[in-house]
């Protein structure tokens, strides 16, 4: 246990409770400190004496207190304490009500394993499959009727088209949830975005429109392609898989993963976390998508910046990336492996192919060898490589990373977003440090 | 993408039947197999296919410059907890309490404020252990507004921090010498003399008066006929600096200036050079207006030594007519228009006085500044004389006659004004002494035990921005250390004056004792029950717990303690 205590601060679900962890990480409030290889505890005086436990392999605390926060104060406390100063929690025997809790956990792990589902009766298959002979007619419609619409589009002309309301998209998108088709529902609301957003969106909102044209025409001939590429066309109209389904038609790798950086995205109704990690031994770059509502927490809490032993389930797929953690293997530590760098022209290189075998993929981790930040004025940022070789960087300023390299190469962690890099950390030799809007 | 498919889009294929689509590669059979009859489809299928493909075959951009290269740095990194608590600090964020003395406090909770104005002297205390901040708080560190602040990280921000504050505006504060303008030569003056703006001038002014102080005042008077009225003010001070005796026909011209300010800008010059006309014709005028006779000796001295009878000589005041003067070749304006009579002699009168060095007139009447003021008290014309004198002498920093007035402070000044005027006055006086004197007087008003002097130290202390002296300090530790026996019950909510000037001294006073003091303050409060439920419980927490956090600064960063610090290589 030495995560930083900023990384340990990433946990909380909210500034207040930050703050109330960072006043009661004192060794005055609590007693009976203690910890072994598999956990933390110690008793808390609050308004009541509580019993507070962290398990070290996914930093998933537990608390006696009444609060709905996830971790509440407390945890991150005891974290906090642990990280600080690690000679006030002495080696000793788990007392009871410790070691009853992580048998608990593990017992409730063991009972998420995919237990193979008990053969479906006659009745129920065919009950199964009628269902999903009626989605399929109703995705259908859907995509004919989506297909219409941009035809239209481009029949009366994209010129005027950012004077629409936003119920001209909304509409659209309506109808396509109604056919359950939620991927491409998504895809029709972000369009509304683009008219007027900059000097060239009429090109921009061409390219997206024809990109919806592309998958269109994919589905009208699924049965054509692979089983990946099927599944990720599938998985774009909006066919969700649930986890045990994942567990059963995707890949599952073990390994060390290197947890490399994460972003929210938040928008009225969601927040989106996504964290990118690395294999070493698999060399695989796996995204985990987290979701919650608006201030809520996300879950299980994964650090950036961090490393652990966990099997990872990944969503199948022609270049699969989206991943859960179906297990740990073992507790969570400070980042010391690197992740492989590679130059820009191998990177896009290796862009270029991962298009080619899923032409919708939107974004992928990159990790940047000897670039050097530089920016013209301040607004237009950009990683140089070798002579003639820069990719442009978003969601800056990135005074940090000018800052960090002091005009020499440094390596840059980031999630490419098809012709841009969003950064999400920096290092060198000795130091990995996270952007501060990342973390 | 191809423009002639963006445009088919743009326009419609109702406009605009059957647009060139084809895109004159392999997509195009693609496109045709795909898209059925429908053109606008094929547009669509043929715009999706074209980016795909730009996408796969992106290029690197073209590289922007590169930035120079950082100079190596010379100072070792600050170690990780001095790190970890600045990283706190410059965030506004309270740091952990992991050391007994802040979990020992009564955790108030200190606002971003308080906070962030502990960051000086943190600073100074990184550049005295040789160190310099880590690359990863230079953002946090370029990015601060308060002058204080600014001043003290710019030592420890490190070869990095100066190279990377030239990389952005907002930064330039911190990027050293700002290159071209003060260590270029006098042809860059000159251009930037006459082509810069009003600001760029007037410290081109300022810099050229320190190397060549007649160059400067010939380029002034050059323009200065075209320059505009608050253009004028601001030149005319910049020849403070190096001020000198050649300098007083300008300023003589300036004196008949049409604006007020430029003028009053011109008469203080003036007055600053001992030897200046405009002294001498003051001096003149005033000798006409006061007469002054010593004790007298004899009988009725003998008298006096027995201490009955008159003990002091007498000031005759004349005042000065107003009209037949030629006031503005003294720097004088003209009298508001309620004042009349008397009124208008005794104005003329306090302004003469106001620009005369006190001493004149301890050397030209034989006489002790003692002795004047008590013959000033005696006379009609009391509260002129004494403001007119302590004004000179705040304007002309004599030091003896400072303590004079500080020494009979308030009585001299209970008279004549307000208490909160006289209170201003005194702070000026106080203010007018040598740094080291002022903290001696100031120490010795707030042990005094008199209300009234206390108020006034509090006041000299929070009004002015130094870190405070030892002397000082210690007084006032005491002093707010025998507040809660001092506060009776009904004034636990809305006390005296002076009591309302302690508590808000209070934040200030966290911040800026001195080291050695902060010893003497309690780390939390026993206070009496009727003051637990009252303001002075909080303030008094806040005012403990900003010293507990600046002892643990001073622990963690000054090296002494149990916890010695090192930087890293």
């Amino acid at each position: 246990m030495d995560l930083e205590t900023d990384r340990i601060l990433a946990l909380a679900p909210d500034p207040s409770a930050a703050a109330a962890a960072r006043k009661l990480a004192a060794p005055g409030a609590w007693s009976h400190l203690g910890r072994n290889a598999a956990a933390l505890w110690g008793e808390c005086q609050g308004s009541a004496l509580y019993q507070v436990r962290v398990d070290l392999r996914d930093l998933v605390a537990k608390c006696s207190c009444p609060s709905h926060k996830f971790p509440c104060k407390h945890g991150l406390a005891l974290l906090l304490l642990a990280a600080r100063q690690p000679a006030d929690l002495p080696e000793q025997e788990a007392p009871e009500w410790v070691s009853t809790w992580l048998a608990n956990r593990s017992a409730k792990a063991a009972t998420r394993q995919p237990t193979p589902a008990a053969p479906a009766s006659e009745e129920q298959q065919a009950r199964q499959a009628k269902r999903a002979e009626k989605r399929l007619l109703l995705v259908d419609q859907g995509l004919d009727s989506l297909d219409l619409w941009l035809q239209d589009l481009i029949r009366a002309g994209l010129a005027g088209i950012e004077l629409q309301k936003a119920s001209f998209w909304e509409k659209q998108a309506a109808r396509l949830v109604d056919n359950q088709a939620p991927g491409l529902a998504a895809r029709v609301r972000r369009l509304a975005l683009i008219p007027g957003s900059s000097p060239h969106w009429p090109e921009q909102l061409l390219r997206a429109l024809g990109s919806l044209a592309l998958l269109i025409a994919a589905f009208r001939h699924l049965d054509g392609l692979k089983p990946g590429l099927r599944a990720d066309v599938r998985s774009l109209i909006g066919w969700n898989l649930k986890e045990e389904e994942v567990v059963a038609h995707g890949d599952l790798v073990t390994d060390r993963w290197l947890a490399l950086g994460q972003l929210v995205e938040d928008d009225d109704r969601l927040c989106t976390q996504r964290t990118w990690f690395h294999g070493t031994r698999s060399n695989r770059p796996a995204l985990v998508l987290q979701f919650a509502i608006p201030g809520g927490a996300f879950g299980m809490p994964l650090v950036p910046g961090t490393e652990f032993d966990a099997t990872l389930a990944f969503w199948p797929g022609s270049y699969p990336l989206r991943a859960f953690i179906h297990q740990r293997h073992g507790p969570t530590l400070p980042l010391t492996h690197r992740p492989p760098a590679v130059g820009i022209a191998a990177f896009l290189e290796r862009a270029g192919q991962a298009l080619a075998r899923q032409p919708w993929l939107d974004r992928l981790p990159v990790v940047l060898a000897d670039v050097v930040p530089t920016s013209s004025d301040g607004e237009y940022w950009q990683v140089v490589g070798g002579p003639g070789e820069a990719l442009p960087l978003v969601g800056g300023p990135h005074w940090p990373l000018l800052a960090f390299s002091g005009g020499g190469p440094i390596a840059v962690v980031g999630e490419w977003q098809g012709s841009a890099i969003l950064p999400l950390a920096m290092a060198d030799a000795t130091t990995y440090l996270l952007c501060a809007s990342a973390s | 993408m191809n423009e002639a498919l963006v445009a088919a889009a743009l326009i419609g294929t109702s406009r605009q039947p059957d647009p060139p689509w084809a895109t004159g590669t392999p997509i195009d059979d693609l496109v045709a197999a795909a898209a059925g009859q429908s053109v606008e489809r094929a547009i669509l299928l043929a715009a999706g296919a074209a980016d795909l493909y730009r996408r796969a075959g992106l290029r690197p951009s073209a590289p922007v410059a590169l930035p120079p290269v950082c100079p190596p740095e010379t100072r070792p990194e600050l170690e990780r907890r001095g790190a970890e608590l600045l990283a706190d600090l410059l965030a506004g964020r309270q740091p952990i309490p992991s050391w007994a003395d802040l979990a020992e406090s009564n955790y108030v909770g200190l606002s971003p404020a308080d906070l962030t104005a502990l960051l000086p002297e943190a600073f100074r205390l990184v550049a005295g252990l040789g160190c310099r901040l880590p690359h990863r708080l230079l953002v946090q560190a370029l990015d601060l507004k308060l002058a204080a602040a600014r001043a003290a990280v710019l030592p420890v921000l490190g070869e990095r921090g100066r190279w990377l504050a030239r990389f952005n505006p907002a930064w330039r504060w911190a990027a050293g010498s700002p290159t071209g303008d003060c260590t270029g030569s006098l042809d860059q003056a000159e251009r930037l003399w006459q082509e810069g703006t009003p600001a760029q001038r007037a410290a081109t002014l300022v810099r050229l008066r320190a190397s060549a102080p007649d160059t400067a005042r010939e380029w002034l008077a050059e323009t200065w006929k075209g320059e505009k009225a608050d253009v004028r003010q601001e030149f005319v001070s910049a020849l403070r600096t190096n001020l000198s005796s050649d300098d007083e026909p300008f300023l003589e011209l300036a004196l008949r200036d049409r604006s007020d300010k430029v003028r009053d800008c011109a008469a203080d010059l003036l007055l600053a050079l001992p030897a200046s006309g405009l002294r001498a014709r003051l001096c003149t005028l005033a000798g006409t207006c006061l007469a002054y006779q010593p004790p007298a000796r004899g009988l009725h001295g003998l008298r006096r030594k027995l201490g009955v009878g008159r003990q002091h000589g007498t000031l005759d005041v004349q005042l000065p007519a107003g009209e037949g003067i030629d006031w503005a070749s003294l720097g004088i304006g003209k009298p508001p228009p309620e004042t009349a009579g008397q009124g208008r002699g005794a104005w003329y009168l306090s302004r003469l006085l106001a620009r005369i060095p006190p001493s004149h007139w301890s050397s030209r009447f034989g006489a002790a500044p003692e002795d004047l003021l008590a013959a000033a008290q005696a006379g009609d014309w009391s509260q002129v004389l004494v403001e007119a004198w302590s004004h000179a002498a705040i304007l002309f920093g004599e030091q003896a006659w400072i303590e004079v007035f500080l020494r009979r402070w308030p009585a001299l000044f209970a008279r004549n004004a307000r208490e909160d005027g006289a209170r201003q006055v005194a702070c000026g006086l106080l203010a007018a002494l040598p740094p080291s004197l002022a903290s001696q007087e100031r120490g010795r008003l707030l042990s005094s035990g008199d209300t009234p002097s206390i108020h006034l130290a509090v006041e000299a202390l929070t009004g002015q921005d130094a870190p405070w002296q030892e002397v000082e300090s210690r007084a006032y530790v005491d002093l707010v250390g025998t507040l809660p026996q001092r506060i009776p019950e009904a004034a636990r909510f809305n006390g005296d004056p002076w009591m309302r000037a302690i508590q808000q001294s209070l934040p200030v006073a966290a911040c800026r004792l001195s080291p050695d003091s902060l010893g003497r303050v309690p780390r939390r409060w026993d206070l009496p029950d009727h003051l637990r439920q009252s303001p002075w419980a909080r303030a008094l927490a806040v005012f403990s717990d900003t010293v507990n956090l600046r002892r643990h600064i001073r622990r963690t960063l000054a090296g002494s303690g149990d916890r010695p610090i090192e930087c890293r290589d």
